[in-house]
């Protein structure tokens, strides 16, 4: 009787990886002797095409929860690993390093070498090669006591070991004899214990203890605080989401593109298209506001004495809003926002009515549009004006300007609670803004998925300056 | 008089000029032991022990009995000592004079010809027996330095550790030291290392004639061989030193040549004190099979509490005289006032720097007198931002503090 075993599995590059990542931990754990300058690294490390042949010998004992056998395991493939590491080749010096790192008083007798003790490290890579393995193995498993596996026989038969050391025929020998010695070890001592170790995980015994243990501990800590990561409940998993890598490559492939004009990322601002921003913000905001602020502006929100003070309080606590919105809206809360309304300056009645119809709390974008067409007001600009934050998560962007007061300018919904982040619909450009001095100005869209929809003003909060305006389409779009 | 002569000796001299030895062995981590820059107490007693033996001194004791700075904790030790002849001049913490406590640039001097300690004192054979135990852990370290002869010295240092091999290791070093050339024959029974250090001073033209023409330069060449018999390691290396002093200003350099065959490694130092209160210096290293080249630069800076240094003195020499006409009685006159100054400075502190272009850090020390105590602080600054992990920031940093009266 014999097994097949699916040995491509093994030369799968994640499992490959991941193997690499192990052998390369537990060959550099713990203190690193003196004679080695470097970290082992892993060059190389292949499975070959071959797979090992199992053979079953006999069948001791089989039962539901035991289980004996013999068996016979044939390998005669073409696996190899490559390691890498550097070697102090100085004895001295590694004599006057073991001296000084005992105590601070075992270097008292060591006697002070001068040049004769400098390093100097030599590079080695050591192949592993031509593995041949004929051995008979005894397989004891019991749920209660896990896994034992015993060679019966020495099962190495052959192991080529070729380093950088090659020419030296002193140390080829030596690195050979080492070696094979060393794998026999492995093969005999070690990989039965390591085994065993694992095997006592999964049976039955143990699981119940854990799960005590398991119990025990969730009564101190909180659940919230372990962290179970994708790859411990099923090893398969890809590391990367398929749909993450989708919304990568589009972005990536979307700049690979002799156009000229590239469409424009959300919330971001072109290197090249930074200069004419500012040009721009700059000629219509004046020189008192301050374009690149990356704090809120309290100043003016608290001095009324400066002169373009309702244009810009306004401004910023609309931005402040809209951001604010933003915030809330992302996380999907399908609640109302509500806001409370504060007044200010309270000087004239006739004002207030007109705000009275001003702040309609909006949920959707449907009534975006019916709202504009109505609100055409204008108040002249002696009077000051009752200044409210707008109640609505959908922004509404007016602004006083100095010589047609007041407008309304709707801004394309920066948020679309319902679609999906890449199938957002097409906007609807409505543009209301004649004058070109005012800041911003909508521009008609075109239809593409990824294009921003959002434009924010120059008062950032935290860490991120949202003053930012998106390019204009390119214009053979329309 | 105290006759602390710097005549250098043995070997050890070429490569503990303040250039190599600064740059090579001063490292202010708090784990290796730091290769002294401040002299331990025991040093100290040690040196006042050679100089009222008339044993010429100036060799690598400083080196061989490091201070280390223990890891981050306060180490203790007690120590028992016994000389057979009175030290001379002991100084407690408050009035010694820093540059006795601190090891800094050391002039080299030229041996003269003749006896060196000029029969001031006569030999007597003397000895010196010194123990220490230390507190936390338990380690012992003693040593016995006998003067046999007028040449010859023996010195055994012993340690006992639990962690060392057969629990302690022995040293034996015996100082053979005639004018002209010093040697040394030293056994360890870690591995059983036999070793021999040896240093020729080069006759100077001017030496033989001794007369007016001072001339302060000197050329030496010195060679170390190992051999550690258990564990079959070798070392080998020679050195070839200058060291001369300016005529016109007094201001003493020095510069090093240093091999090793075996590794085909090459070093060369230059060092050059240029004011009263400052020196600097510089070594480049490189390696003929591996290709591996650094270069490191120190600088020592002195600082003194009043700030009125005497003037330097300078020679001023008319350039149109011939050469030979050059040099004039005065040449030693500068020279040693130059060296007065050095030594007669109250410093109440120095600054020491040290980097190397392979390491991307820089390594800062202050040593001084702070109300009694003698204070040695340093820090290793890294500077490299793109090393992985990037080490940007203080990496290591160091306190060390003696008291004796």
């Amino acid at each position: 009787m014999s097994c097949n075993i699916s040995w491509d599995s093994f030369e799968e590059g994640s499992f490959l990886a991941w193997s690499k990542e192990l052998l390369y931990d537990a060959l550099n754990s713990g203190k690193r002797p003196h004679i080695l300058s470097s970290e082992i690294k892993i060059k190389e490390l292949t499975f070959g095409k071959q797979s090992p042949s199992f053979e079953i010998l006999e069948i001791g004992d089989l039962a539901n929860d035991r289980f004996r056998g013999i068996f016979k395991l044939k390998y005669d493939g073409d696996a190899n690993i490559t390691l890498n590491t550097n070697i102090q080749a100085n004895l001295l010096n590694i004599y006057e390093r073991n001296s000084q790192e005992i105590s601070q008083a075992s270097s008292f007798a060591l006697p002070n070498f001068k040049l004769a003790s400098q390093p100097f490290s030599l590079p080695l890579n050591v192949t592993l090669s031509n593995i041949k393995l004929s051995g008979i193995i005894v397989v004891v498993f019991s749920k209660s006591k896990g896994l034992t596996l015993v060679f019966k026989n020495d099962p190495l038969e052959n192991i080529k070991v070729s380093s950088t050391f090659d020419n030296v025929p002193v140390i080829e020998r030596f690195l050979q004899k080492q070696i094979e010695n060393q794998i026999r070890d492995l093969f005999r001592d070690i990989l039965p214990s390591v085994l065993h170790k694992v095997s006592q995980k999964w049976t039955t015994n143990n699981i119940i203890s854990q799960l005590h243990s398991k119990i025990n501990e969730q009564n101190n800590d909180q659940l919230k605080n372990e962290r179970i990561s994708i790859f411990e409940i099923n090893p398969s998993e890809p590391e990367l989401s398929p749909t993450n890598m989708l919304k990568l490559s589009t972005l990536n492939t979307s700049r690979q593109s002799f156009r000229l004009s590239i469409p424009p990322l959300q919330d971001v601002i072109e290197r090249p298209m930074l200069f004419k921003f500012e040009q721009k913000s700059k000629s219509s905001f004046g020189d008192n506001f301050a374009i690149n602020t990356k704090n809120i502006p309290i100043e003016l929100l608290i001095n009324k004495s400066t002169n373009n003070d309702d244009y810009q309080i306004n401004s910023t606590l609309t931005t402040i809003s809209k951001i604010q919105s933003k915030y809330y809206s992302n996380e999907k809360n399908n609640n109302k926002l509500k806001r409370r309304s504060i007044k200010m300056n309270k000087k004239s009645k006739k004002s207030s009515s007109t705000t009275a119809t001003n702040s309609v709390s909006m949920n959707t974008e449907d009534t975006l549009v019916e709202e504009n067409s109505q609100s055409q007001h204008e108040i002249t600009k002696d009077e000051s004006s009752v200044k409210e934050i707008p109640s609505t998560p959908m922004e509404n962007l007016y602004e006083k300007d100095p010589t047609h007061g007041f407008q309304y300018i709707e801004i394309p919904s920066a948020i679309n609670l319902t679609n999906p982040i890449l199938k957002r619909p097409p906007l609807t450009p409505v543009n209301t803004q004649t004058d070109s001095n005012s800041f911003p100005s909508s521009y008609p869209r075109s239809h593409s998925p990824r294009k921003s929809q959002s434009y924010l003003l120059n008062v950032g909060i935290g860490m991120n300056n949202y003053g930012f305006l998106d390019a204009p389409p390119p214009p053979y779009h329309y | 008089m105290e006759c602390k002569s710097s005549n250098s000796r043995t070997y050890n001299q070429i490569l503990n000029q303040f250039g190599t030895h600064y740059i090579a062995n001063s490292s202010l981590e708090h784990k290796a032991a730091q290769r002294l820059t401040m002299y331990e107490f025991m040093e100290y007693i040690l040196k006042s022990f050679y100089t009222s033996t008339g044993w010429n001194e100036n060799n690598s004791y400083e080196n061989i009995i490091a201070t280390s700075q223990g890891d981050g904790t306060i180490n203790g030790s007690l120590a028992y000592l016994y000389t057979s002849t009175p030290l001379k001049h002991v100084l407690g913490t408050k009035e010694i004079s820093l540059q006795d406590a601190i090891q800094g640039y050391r002039v080299i001097r030229p041996p003269l010809y003749h006896t060196y300690n000029n029969g001031f004192i006569p030999f007597q054979p003397h000895s010196l027996y010194y123990g220490r135990m230390y507190f936390p852990g338990s380690a012992l370290e003693a040593m016995v330095v006998k003067r046999i002869s007028e040449s010859s010295q023996l010195l055994v240092k012993c340690v006992s550790h639990e962690n060392l091999k057969n629990n302690g290791t022995m040293t034996f070093y015996y100082q053979v030291d005639t004018g002209r050339l010093s040697s040394e024959y030293i056994f360890s029974t870690n591995e059983a290392l036999l070793g021999f250090r040896c240093l020729y001073n080069f006759r100077q033209g001017a030496e033989r004639l001794n007369t007016a023409l001072y001339n302060n330069s000197s050329l030496s060449i010195g060679a170390e061989v190992w051999y550690g018999a258990l564990n079959m390691s070798p070392g080998l290396s020679a050195a070839l030193r200058y060291s001369t002093q300016s005529t016109y200003t007094g201001k003493p350099l020095t510069m090093t040549l240093a091999c090793n065959p075996i590794l085909g490694h090459i070093s060369s130092t230059y060092s050059v004190r240029t004011s009263a209160s400052s020196t600097f210096s510089s070594r480049y290293d490189f390696n003929i099979y591996s290709y591996d080249s650094d270069l490191s630069f120190g600088c020592e800076l002195w600082n003194s509490s009043n700030h009125d240094l005497t003037k330097l003195p300078l020679k001023h020499i008319d350039p149109k005289l011939p050469p030979h006409s050059k040099h004039s009685p005065q040449d030693q006159t500068v020279i040693e006032a130059f060296e007065n100054l050095v030594k007669e400075t109250d410093f109440s502190s120095v600054v020491k720097i040290a980097t190397t272009l392979n390491d991307r850090n820089l390594k800062l020390k202050w040593e001084g007198r702070f109300r009694d105590f003698l204070v040695s602080t340093g820090v290793d600054i890294g500077l490299d931002s793109n090393s992985i992990p990037s080490s940007v920031g203080i990496q290591k940093c160091g306190l060390q503090l003696q008291y004796s009266s």
